[in-house]
């Protein structure tokens, strides 16, 4: 992954947990480096590394933790580095997430190699189905904190009503059963 | 929407989300969604300089100057001064004659600028325009940007931190050097004198060992002093007492010189002022090495 991910999750624990806290959190992944570059891109090992350390450290099941930085992603990182982008994407959550291929589309061309998860959102009659599909394994949590960072950038009201793994070779495909309403 | 007929329209849309036609007298005659949605008055079928101001190239006041310059790229701001738009001219067939239409796109960079509360979506730009991955570039490079000046800030921290912790320790040492030789003085002092009382073999042999064990010590101590003085940094120049430096230099080496059987004679000058400003060095270590380098000489 880029390290744009990595120095997201070194800024999210730093702020909201304390410096002495990544420091532990770091220490306990053996993972050397301190600093990460975002455009270089780490091995995912790394990353995985630094997200079971902040279980651990932080005594929280890693997808508590996981979902904390899904969240850190849309409403810190993204709208402080990409807001133009975030804005162009869409001016609410379902117009976002049916352009967010679109924008990880954008993203392919300018970070090479970077493989970005695919959603897919299908309007039901009082809900909608959000399928993210991915090479990657266990970062649906990521997803349920993504989804909820939305509804916060976008004010509106979510409901997670069901989450579904679906069978797959490869990687993760998840279903998530969602209900969005306008506050 | 204008049509004309014999112009792929809806191919030119899919490829470009700003689509014009222009007619031989610079007339709009054709406006794609996203331009009528940013500036309705196109629909009116207005000449070109009646709504926009045409940056790039100097010439498309006219049918056969746009022509001259289809290769070129176009930049154009709304005059209302709410929108912009850059993309290429083509030379068209619409039946029995030509047209121009104008293919491009908003233009990203000045509506950041100059429109920043205009939200542009991203899909009013066709998929193969880059102007919105060169923004995302552009926003990354940025990060990247605080990211190696955060690594830098960090790098100068730390090495600050370090040459303190060195000076600390550095002059710890010399510190401890200091007081540990003062009474070593005492020592060598003492062995030199019992060294001159009657004593017995074995106890002569015991103070030799004594006193090359004590002068072993002093070396390794002036050693650590010099290793210490030369790491502190640089030192500033400050307001010193020469008498007291001399006096304190004196005080060292006087047991050597009694060890040696030598008298040591302080001279001072009548003129040595009270007070001098500059580098206090040499150090009494310096000039202690100085005194006994010439006790060898002796």
């Amino acid at each position: 992954m880029y390290g744009l991910i990595n120095s997201a999750l070194k800024d999210m624990i730093s702020e909201q947990f304390g410096e002495e806290q990544w420091q532990a959190v770091l220490s306990a992944s053996g993972v050397s480096e301190d600093s990460f570059l975002s455009t270089r891109s780490y091995d995912d090992a790394v990353t995985y590394s630094l997200a079971g350390a902040a279980s651990e450290v932080l005594g929280e099941p890693l997808e508590t933790c996981l979902e904390l930085f899904g969240e850190y992603w849309v409403l810190e990182t993204a709208t402080r580095s990409y807001d133009m982008l975030m804005n162009a994407a869409g001016q609410d959550m379902v117009e976002f997430l049916t352009n967010l291929n679109a924008l990880h589309d954008r993203i392919t061309s300018t970070f090479l190699n970077y493989s970005p998860p695919e959603f897919h959102i299908e309007e039901k009659e009082d809900h909608h189905l959000i399928h993210y599909m991915s090479k990657r394994q266990g970062l649906s949590p990521f997803v349920v904190g993504l989804l909820k960072g939305l509804a916060i950038r976008f004010e509106c009201e979510l409901t997670l009503l069901e989450q579904t793994e679906m069978a797959v070779d490869e990687g993760t495909h998840t279903v998530f059963e969602v209900k969005i309403s306008t506050s | 929407m204008i049509q004309s007929a014999d112009v792929p329209w809806s191919e030119l849309h899919q490829l470009f989300t700003i689509v014009m036609g222009l007619d031989d007298s610079m007339e709009i005659i054709h406006a794609s969604e996203t331009l009528i949605k940013y500036l309705p008055v196109v629909q009116t079928r207005p000449r070109l300089d009646d709504v926009f101001i045409v940056l790039r190239p100097s010439s498309l006041d006219t049918f056969e100057g746009a022509t001259k310059n289809l290769g070129s790229l176009c930049l154009m701001t709304a005059k209302s001064g709410r929108f912009a738009v850059r993309g290429q001219l083509l030379r068209v067939r619409a039946g029995d004659k030509y047209i121009l239409c104008f293919c491009g796109a908003p233009w990203l960079f000045w509506m950041n600028n100059n429109c920043p509360d205009i939200r542009l979506a991203i899909n009013d730009f066709s998929s193969q325009d880059v102007q919105l991955d060169q923004l995302f570039f552009m926003s990354t490079e940025k990060r990247m940007v605080e990211d190696l000046e955060q690594v830098n800030r960090d790098l100068l921290a730390a090495k600050k931190q370090l040459e303190e912790a060195q000076d600390a320790q550095n002059r710890f040492f010399a510190q401890m050097s200091h007081e540990i030789r003062t009474p070593l003085n005492g020592v060598v002092s003492a062995l030199s004198l019992l060294d001159k009382c009657p004593t017995d073999c074995q106890q002569s042999q015991f103070v030799r060992l004594a006193q090359s064990s004590s002068h072993n010590l002093m070396q390794v101590i002036n050693y650590v002093l010099d290793v210490s003085k030369l790491e502190l940094s640089p030192k500033e120049d400050t307001v010193f007492s020469c008498l007291e430096l001399a006096c304190s230099t004196a005080e060292v080496v006087k047991a050597r010189a009694e060890e040696k059987s030598l008298e040591l004679t302080l001279d001072l000058s009548a003129h040595l002022p009270g007070a001098c400003y500059g580098d206090p060095g040499p150090t009494p270590a310096d000039i202690t090495k100085s005194a006994d380098q010439r006790y060898q000489i002796y």
